[in-house]
């Protein structure tokens, strides 16, 4: 039987919680995506365990607290350490958020939805040339989930996504739960969403899950993925013509890690089924 | 619309938005963004920036609590 996804492969993100768990399972686990932060500024020897592991399985790095969808450029120093920590461990590629985390000297603690407009555009465009140049890699950025329609937009979500990646010629790291969440948050559909944005530029995809508060939903990542985001991977899958990393990203209230390799597996099913729709299998 | 003005007004409504009362958009004014900027902030979803501002809130203490155990661990040499 031809194999249709060839390329495809699936993996969870690296926590210390999971770690001995995901080790004795790396059978079923393609690639690692660790939390790049955690790495900022640590002891030699915990880097070094890092590079050997990625020495030995492939892992993608990911960025939390750049803050570079920003109309402020991100400090220097939040390159050079991701220039130094991919150096060090060689990672297949590194991804940050379309998110801003801090100005004026406040540090809010989470992702924050930028204002969608040309002027966040052109920071965010500005800031991922920068770290592209500090780096050496072009990072692939990643849609959020907010709560908040942000305030002093011009564009819709998907028009200023499609934007940061047609106008980078950067990759998108699209996190499906996001879209799942903004859609209930900011009341757009979901699949008109993926639609509009150029799946074309999609390498990588997060699946996770959340809470639902009242009549919104929290992206917590506390949670099993919900069977929207099995349908939306089967349609993007079906659409997106490059080879895929789809990532299930856990942050707390750990469940055995069957329960967790078998969400991977149900991803796996999903893409498989949207490869197979698109070649007419 | 956005300017890092604009952006420090929203980190700090995200911070802390009770520190800024029912009106945003005066808010806004007095904090020097422009009528257009002020109008823009006045129209965010209050119930949806309260549990936006909650999440936040856990967030920050969650990473504090993080970083303590941090340099405990360091301290101990683990």
């Amino acid at each position: 039987m031809p194999q249709e996804v060839p390329n495809d492969r699936f993996g969870i993100g690296w926590r210390p919680d999971l770690a001995a768990a995901i080790l004795r399972n790396l059978d079923r686990i393609d690639v690692l995506e660790v939390i790049a932060d955690d790495y900022f500024g640590a002891p030699s020897r915990i880097v070094k365990s890092l590079a050997s592991l990625s020495a030995e399985h492939p892992v993608v790095l990911h960025a939390v607290g750049m803050g570079m969808a920003s109309t402020i450029r991100t400090g220097r120093s939040w390159f050079n350490h991701m220039a130094r920590l991919v150096d060090r461990v060689k990672p297949e590629s590194w991804s940050e958020h379309l998110a801003f985390v801090r100005a004026g000297g406040v540090e809010i603690g989470r992702l924050a939805a930028p204002p969608r407009n040309a002027n966040s555009l052109e920071g965010t465009l500005a800031n991922l040339e920068a770290a592209t140049r500090a780096t050496g890699m072009r990072p692939a950025m990643e849609n959020i989930a907010t709560l908040v329609d942000p305030p002093g937009s011009s564009m819709t979500e998907a028009e200023w996504l499609s934007r940061v990646a047609l106008d980078s010629g950067g990759p998108l790291l699209l996190d499906l739960h996001n879209v799942h969440a903004n859609a209930v948050n900011c009341g757009f559909d979901a699949m008109t969403f993926l639609r509009q944005v150029p799946l074309e530029r999609v390498s990588t995809i997060h699946l996770s899950g959340g809470r639902w508060i009242g009549t919104r939903i929290l992206d917590d990542h506390l949670h099993d993925v919900p069977d929207p985001v099995y349908d939306m991977l089967r349609f993007v899958a079906g659409r997106a013509p490059r080879p895929l990393t789809v990532l299930l990203e856990r942050d707390g209230k750990y469940p055995p890690i069957e329960h967790l390799l078998a969400q991977l597996d149900r991803a796996r099913q999903a893409v498989m089924k949207g490869r197979r729709e698109h070649a007419g299998i | 619309m956005s300017t890092p003005e604009f952006e420090a007004f929203l980190a700090r409504l995200y911070a802390d938005p009770r520190s800024f009362g029912e009106d945003l958009r005066g808010a806004a004014l007095r904090f020097g963004l422009t009528p257009e900027q002020a109008e823009a902030i006045g129209h965010i979803d209050r119930e949806a920036l309260a549990v936006a501002a909650a999440s936040f809130e856990r967030k920050r203490q969650g990473k504090r609590g993080a970083q303590r155990r941090s340099i405990v661990t360091r301290l101990l040499g683990h």
